[in-house]
């Protein structure tokens, strides 16, 4: 969908600059080439790349991952977060070291829980 | 005083074995400098088989970002309660993370292996970045990384 979007997006771009021509604006190509880049105000572009299949997998990002905030990771809750809620289970985020129990996977001798030590 | 003994004699018998069984184990894991923010790890275990075990810890907060951890991710269908008060904060480039925990004997020598997935922001995921065997010979022995772990140890 985001590329199907992305698409349609450059095309947009590139019609409405062919259009401008008439205007004598936009993309020129002949016969003295004159190239102009106009950016769609308000317009995302999307880098699509083709080789998903490569080791290593995918890049990735804030707003691929549809981090609406667009804020840095700061492994912190969010700003209009109540400090009360701002726990686990509303963020949906795992537990921090130290205010659960581990996981009882039997990993961990009689229920200790790992400590990060530095 | 009979039963005082009795109990005391049972309550030794259960405790002393699980003592026995534990394994003060110390892993680090030394970043590279890769140039990016900070990396998720995801640290696991997988069996002999190399089905999934369990996880040991979880670097990085937010659970969204998990998926890129991609065999963890697919090990456990990204499922947070695996690491629920295992977590901690995401690890930066030339960073140390030292972490210190009693594993079961049973882990070693068993064969067993610890896994480290890493990934970053705009940056490649790399899944099972580190892979070593748990053994007792294998202790203090660097095992280095291919993308943002410089190496990898752990100890007793």
């Amino acid at each position: 969908m985001k590329r199907t979007f992305a698409l349609l997006l450059i095309t947009s771009a590139l019609g409405s600059g062919s259009v401008a021509n008439a205007g004598g604006h936009g993309l020129f190509l002949a016969p003295e080439v004159s190239t102009t880049l106009r950016i769609v105000p308000g317009a995302n572009l999307t880098l699509i790349d083709g080789d998903e299949e490569e080791d290593g997998g995918w890049l990735w990002s804030w707003s691929e991952d549809e981090d609406e905030d667009n804020d840095e990771d700061d492994d912190e809750c969010e700003d209009d977060d109540d400090e009360n809620d701002c726990a686990a289970g509303a963020t949906g985020n795992a537990a921090k070291a130290g205010t659960a129990p581990p996981p009882n996977n039997g990993l961990f001798t009689d229920g200790t829980a790992p400590v990060q030590s530095n | 005083m009979k039963s005082l003994i009795a109990a005391l004699a049972l309550s030794t018998a259960l405790i002393a074995p699980g003592l026995a069984l534990a394994r003060p184990v110390t892993l680090t894991v030394n970043m590279a400098q890769y140039g990016g923010p900070g990396a998720y790890l995801a640290v696991y275990v997988t069996d002999a088989s190399g089905a999934y075990v369990g996880s040991l810890w979880m670097a990085g907060g937010k659970s969204k970002y998990y998926k890129h951890l991609t065999d963890w991710a697919q090990m456990t269908g990204g499922d947070v309660a695996q690491v629920d008060g295992i977590t901690g904060a995401s690890v930066g480039a030339g960073q140390q993370l030292q972490l210190s925990m009693d594993l079961a004997d049973a882990l070693f020598d068993a064969g067993y292996t610890l896994h480290i997935d890493a990934a970053a922001e705009e940056m490649r995921d790399s899944p099972n970045e580190i892979a070593v065997p748990l053994t007792a010979a294998g202790a203090g022995q660097a095992v280095r990384g291919r993308r943002y772990i410089a190496d990898f140890t752990y100890g007793f």
